[in-house]
């Protein structure tokens, strides 16, 4: 850069300046100080050092244009003396031989710039003079741009700093800043997010917000024109994390719609009762006066196992949609309920063992017989779908002082750790359509708690799933 | 015996007629509440098995219409059926058979309406 055109005497101070911000607009801060350090010892023979001193908070910086940042102290009085000697070479970490301080702003301002002038011959205040006036817009163009680096600085930092991205992006969705890195490389915006297009309702160029949905996240983007170069539009894109506000909705959303089915469910349950009540009483009644031998005999009995099995789903509907049901407390023998249950699961269990514990004395538990009767039904109904067929049910019966706790594992490989959550949530299910509502579980565990106990998955064994009942104990 | 049946749902009403006539009992069955009212009020039956939510007229408002009509129902047992709990509301009819539904197995239900008479 022509740096000598700074002292052409017929330049007015306003060309000086238009001429430093030329230089300082195009050039980099570094390169523009080599330049004026250049044009400065050529000027003056000798070895020129910028000095900028202004305050930072309640320090005062002391800042070597050429060399290492200097961090202390010091009021500067223009001519040197022995203090600023020793100063001088141990901020600037050489030796300082003869040398002149030379203070160019003459600004009542905080910020001054000052020359340090080095060498054998040090021209003296007054040989400075003519060079007063590019001196001082030297120095206010460094300082301005201080201040432009510092404000600069504090947007890049304030931008870096900011929690959620940020992104100026031109209308081809090229990055060209981001506070996430990633802008060295041509980097679409989109590959930001782990996209490989646009996203769907990006605003870009076409609006002020927008909804995307990507691998990263759900955001809510802010889009706004920056005009900061005419030959293409730039954006700035605020992006803000919805993800969690999303996963927090449709869960509100899925218990609302829960709620809604349940509803819906108990009410065609009631509806269907009442025909199926009468599918099962009339077939019972044709099956009163048909001889037994009669071949129609067992396709009515189909007809009635039929009803009795969509009673049962009507009856898991109605519990899950009317939960707490009052149903009386009663003392009973638990193993004996299980060994009136089995019978009912006569076909499930074909080729199925049903391993039961042989207790001394009688064992008595509080709670509702029915209650419980419908908790081992499904347990023992799930575990011999699970099996297929074949395997082996174990019921053990471990009494405590105040509880009984009642295992029920079977050999049907387990529950896989991605169901574990979620086995005991309603109308989960994993069976085929038409083997199970998914409300079994989510229906026990809730009647084992209204009767005062808890039905717990304990986990896999290495043969299959452990369900753990526990129930209140009744003295016997 | 005479057994009245008043039920709007047709295979229970059907099933229960079958049944009870099978074993020999004499039926007569409604599938509204004025229609039942208007059968006993031709000759008291032994048994009236009312469904509580009929249509027309309620199954506890039958009997309270007897009640009215005739003085007294003292003759007929009264067994009331519904899928619903029993409430306040019927427990001034006092029936003497309180059926749930859904029902156990039918013969089990004949039975009961055979020992009620009898007892």
């Amino acid at each position: 850069m022509n740096t000598q055109a700074l002292l052409d005497p017929k330049w007015t101070p306003r060309q000086r300046e238009s001429f430093l911000e030329e230089l300082f607009l195009t050039n980099s801060f570094a390169d523009l100080q080599v330049a004026v350090q250049g044009f400065l010892e050529r000027q003056l023979s000798c070895q020129v050092t910028l000095l900028l001193h202004h305050p930072v908070g309640r320090l005062t910086l002391f800042e070597s244009q050429t060399g290492p940042t200097m961090e202390r102290r010091l009021v500067l009085e223009g001519l040197p003396d022995w203090q600023n000697h020793i100063w001088l070479a141990d901020s600037l970490k050489r030796p300082v031989g003869a040398h002149l301080l030379f203070p160019v702003s003459d600004r009542e301002d905080s910020e001054k710039v000052y020359l340090l002038l080095e060498g054998r011959e040090i021209p003296t205040q007054e040989s400075l003079a003519h060079l007063q006036a590019v001196l001082k817009a030297v120095s206010d163009s460094l300082l301005v741009r201080r201040r432009l680096d510092d404000a600069s600085e504090q947007w890049a930092s304030t931008f870096d700093f900011m929690p959620d991205p940020v992104l100026v992006v031109r209308e081809d969705h090229t990055l060209l800043r981001s506070n996430r890195g990633g802008q060295d490389s041509l980097v679409k915006c989109y590959e930001v997010f782990g996209e490989i297009k646009p996203c769907d309702d990006c605003p870009l160029g076409r609006g002020e917000r927008g909804q995307i949905s990507t691998p990263r996240g759900q955001f809510l983007v802010h889009s706004s024109r920056l005009l900061m170069s005419e030959d293409s539009d730039l954006y700035i894109h605020h992006y803000q994390d919805r993800t969690k506000e999303r996963q927090l909705y449709s869960q509100l959303v899925q218990s609302q719609k829960m709620a809604a089915v349940g509803l819906l469910a108990g009410s065609i349950a009631h509806e269907l009762s009442n025909p199926l009540t009468g599918i099962k009483a009339l077939v019972e009644s044709i099956l009163l006066e048909l001889p037994n031998n009669q071949p129609i005999a067992s396709d009515f009995r189909e007809i009635r196992e039929a009803a009795i099995r969509s009673q049962e789903i009507i009856q898991n509907l109605l519990a899950f949609a009317f939960p707490g049901q009052e149903r009386p407390e009663e003392t009973f023998d638990p193993l004996e309920v299980i060994n009136k249950t089995l019978p009912l699961l006569k076909v499930q269990l074909r080729g199925v063992h049903v391993l039961l514990p042989v207790l001394e004395g009688r064992l008595l538990v509080k709670g509702s017989r029915s209650g419980f009767q419908q908790v081992i039904f499904n347990l023992i109904q799930n575990a011999s779908q699970v099996m297929k067929s074949q395997g082996t049910i174990s019921v053990e019966v471990e009494p405590d002082v105040e509880f009984v706790k009642i295992k029920v594992s079977d050999t049907g490989g387990g529950v896989p750790d991605s169901h574990q959550d979620r086995i005991f949530e309603p109308f989960f299910t994993t069976k085929e359509s038409g083997e199970g509502t998914g409300l079994g579980l989510s229906v026990s565990s809730q009647m084992m708690t209204d009767m005062g106990g808890a039905l717990k998955f304990l986990g896999n064994n290495t043969a299959g799933a452990v369900f753990e009942i526990t129930m209140r104990r009744s003295p016997t | 015996m005479k057994i009245l049946i008043a039920e709007d749902e047709p295979l229970i009403r059907r099933s229960l007629d079958r049944a009870l006539t099978k074993v020999g009992h004499q039926v007569l069955t409604a599938q509204d509440g004025e229609l039942a009212l208007e059968l006993w009020k031709q000759g008291p039956p032994d048994v009236a098995i009312l469904d509580v939510l009929l249509p027309k007229m309620t199954g506890p408002e039958v009997v309270l219409a007897v009640r009215q009509a005739l003085g007294s129902v003292s003759s007929t047992r009264i067994v009331l059926m519904t899928a619903y709990a029993s409430s306040e509301e019927w427990s001034e009819i006092r029936p003497d058979l309180f059926l749930k539904k859904p029902f156990e197995d039918i013969l089990t239900v004949v039975r009961r309406i055979e020992e009620l008479h009898r007892g």
